[in-house]
């Protein structure tokens, strides 16, 4: 049976979530703003070229970047200051769920790690293996990343979806599918 | 030529089977994808947007239109049968919809939102056929310095309102306009961001930015709790809805109608705000206003009005104007691109066949809606139990080839992740995508009008402000971030209450 929890409780679990949410702000404002002058001080500078004939400032290459880039200091600076001055944000910050606790937390991060190595893997298998048999891996291997509780419906659809928009692609919108070294489809 | 000329001459690129198909298909596609939990008409609409290359334009813009609108109706269904909005602008139809279902009456709930849906549909259709083409001949006199302070003017409002937060939002708009950097300068052929890579010459890939942005953030939210967001599904139960229930809803449905029309026609605000305002005037104006929220069929007549009401009306500023209304006519902008064909008033003069092909097909859409839904409502039951352990993959492939198609190029694909991690980043510190996606898309065109406007006075900034049409839109941009101040500073004193409340 699921206790009630006091109006007051709440109330306080609702301002600790502020408050978390506030440091998590203040830590990004604090990332935008080192963003911002990192593109103002080594991205544009070396990375936008402009040409010494340029008759106006405001014409430049450069000058709109660099706009954009004062902007986002500017608006790093804002929201550091926001959140420093007050605490709570809006209401619908509530709706974030949190980063979860424990274990639970090492999972999902473990996850997402499995997640980003398999995209990587994706990548790089396209060429090697073809679009489709990558594809096919890359679903099955999802499939066991979540602990997928239909294993046998997984496996069906990573091998016919991946077929199927091979099908379409190639042979309707004539898109050269990347067809790999081991297989070659028709 | 007048108006029913126009639609005269547009008559025989709709009146064949290949629009007809791709438009019932594309409302097939949009009613399953919105009925299904953790997909969204907006994924939908973007995932469905590779499949139309190989279509002639007029053909595959109608089935994306086919999938906004079925999927703004679907996403009614996973909230009246399961507490879960399919999309956002379906969160009203649970305060009724829910109730009803739980009452046994989830058919009769369902039937409804279709009807509602329907009759907006059509109202929000005639007003797009009404007015983009009288704001496109105005537009016609808009020169760069007055689409200038017009795109400013979007991004501002768009930024204000998509998230939680103004600071947030405009910083999400800003990122979109930094994307939108990367390329070769439009002026002078340098190279911007480039680090010397030829993939990056042309700019980043509009739909693998979009994607990755709206579809790989979802899948990475599933893979970081991969039990959650699952509710139990209601059975339909008493499933028709009777013409007299129709009939004393019907005031609620014109009203939500014209709501949805004018917050749609405003770039920006979208289908949510629409739908609780028709739900709160609704409410307010009825004898019943008790039975709100406990199952008022009435209620759900509003709320799905009031967001499908939306969906003409959001295609009038992309029509018009060339400014999508928000995230979807961003996406359907890009099947314009790709056909090379530019949205904006000039779009009325070069290409007014395929803009009234569109309206027509718009009004048929609305039929078929109706058809679709009428015989699908039986199915709904099992669209919602599909499990997400098997949808999350094969969207994350169908994404690949997606993406893979634009160009033929593996690049896109790496951009397309790249940007899903950003997009998660920002999912999870509650930055809004969508200015980040409109800046992204109306970046270059705002770049674009700001310099040849510089061109044209020598550098004079002045000429941003010659002429009253540049003056109306600094004036409604300064109003709009003052209201939004506002309003912030409202929401943060109520909080500040609450926090003082919450020590005593």
């Amino acid at each position: 049976m699921q206790t009630e929890r006091s109006p007051l409780k709440l109330s306080y679990q609702r301002v600790a979530s502020h408050m978390n949410l506030n440091n998590k702000d203040i830590w990004l404002g604090i990332g935008i703003i080192a963003f911002g002058v990192m593109l103002l001080t080594v991205a544009i500078p070396d990375h936008v070229s402009s040409p010494s004939n340029v008759r106006a400032l405001v014409l430049a290459p450069t000058f709109w970047p660099t706009i954009v880039a004062y902007m986002i200091v500017a608006l790093g600076v804002v929201l550091v200051a926001s959140r420093l001055i007050d605490r709570p944000v809006s209401a619908s910050d509530e709706t974030w769920n949190g980063d979860g606790i424990g274990d639970e937390l090492i999972h999902g991060w473990a996850r997402l790690l499995a997640m980003a190595v398999l995209m990587v893997g994706l990548v790089v298998a396209t060429p090697i293996l073809g679009m489709v048999l990558a594809s096919m891996i890359t679903f099955a291997a999802f499939s066991v990343i979540v602990f997928s509780p239909r294993p046998v419906t997984s496996l069906v659809v990573a091998v016919v979806l991946p077929l199927l928009l091979y099908a379409f692609f190639s042979h309707v919108a004539g898109v050269a599918v990347p067809q790999g070294r081991f297989l070659t489809l028709p | 030529m007048n108006l029913f000329d126009n639609l005269a001459a547009a008559w025989p690129l709709v009146a064949n089977f290949e629009s007809f198909f791709a438009l019932a298909s594309g409302i097939v596609i949009g009613v399953v994808a919105g009925a299904i939990p953790g997909m969204s008409a907006t994924m939908a609409v973007a995932l469905t947007l590779p499949f139309t290359f190989a279509l002639q334009p007029i053909t595959g813009i109608l089935l994306l239109l086919g999938v906004y609108k079925g999927g703004i109706f679907g996403g009614s269904i996973p909230a009246i049968l399961i507490k879960t909005p399919g999309t956002p602008a379906s969160s009203a139809t649970i305060l009724d919809g829910y109730p009803m279902a739980e009452n046994g009456q989830a058919g009769k709930a369902l039937g409804m939102a279709l009807y509602a849906s329907c009759t907006a549909d059509v109202i929000s259709n005639m007003s797009l056929i009404l007015f983009a083409g009288w704001l496109a001949s105005f537009a016609l006199s808009f020169g760069p310095p007055e689409f200038f302070t017009l795109i400013l003017f979007s991004l501002t409002i768009i930024a204000g309102v998509s998230g939680d937060s103004l600071i947030k939002g405009l910083l999400s708009a800003v990122c979109g306009l930094l994307l939108a950097t990367v390329g070769l300068d439009l002026v002078y052929g340098t190279n911007r961001f480039t680090f010397n890579d030829p993939n990056l010459m042309g700019g980043l890939n509009f739909i693998a930015v979009l994607i990755g942005l709206f579809a790989i953030p979802e899948i990475l939210s599933y893979v970081w709790h991969p039990g959650g967001g699952k509710g139990t599904v209601r059975a339909l139960g008493e499933q028709h809805v009777t013409f007299a229930e129709y009939r004393k809803s019907f005031r609620s449905i014109i009203r939500g109608s014209f709501i949805g029309v004018i917050l749609g026609s405003i770039p920006g605000i979208g289908a949510a705000p629409a739908a609780f305002l028709s739900y709160s005037e609704a409410r307010r104006r009825s004898p019943n206003k008790e039975n709100f929220g406990k199952g008022e069929i009435e209620g759900v007549a509003a709320s799905e009005a009031g967001n499908n009401g939306v969906c003409g009306a959001t295609l009038i500023p992309l029509l018009a104007l060339g400014v999508p209304g928000d995230v979807i006519t961003a996406i359907v902008i890009g099947a314009f691109m790709v056909h090379g064909l530019q949205p904006g008033p000039m779009m009325f003069v070069a290409n007014a066949n395929i803009v009234y092909a569109l309206f027509l097909g718009l009004i048929i859409s609305s039929v078929l809606l109706l058809i679709v839904g009428s015989v699908a409502i039986r199915l709904f039951r099992y669209i919602v139990d599909v499990p997400r352990s098997v949808l999350m993959p094969s969207v994350l492939i169908l994404c690949v080839f997606g993406v893979y198609a634009v160009n033929n190029n593996v690049f896109d694909i790496i951009v397309m992740f790249g940007m899903g991690w950003l997009g998660y980043f920002m999912m999870r510190n509650n930055i809004p995508a969508a200015p980040f996606l409109i800046a992204f898309i109306l970046g270059p065109l705002l770049e674009d009008n700001f310099r040849q406007a510089m061109l044209m006075s020598n550098g004079d900034p002045q000429i941003l402000f010659r002429s009253w049409i540049t003056w109306f839109f600094w004036a409604v941009t300064l109003i709009t971030i003052g209201a939004l101040i506002r309003t912030g500073l409202h929401q943060r004193s109520a909080a500040s209450g609450l926090k003082f409340a919450s020590k005593d």
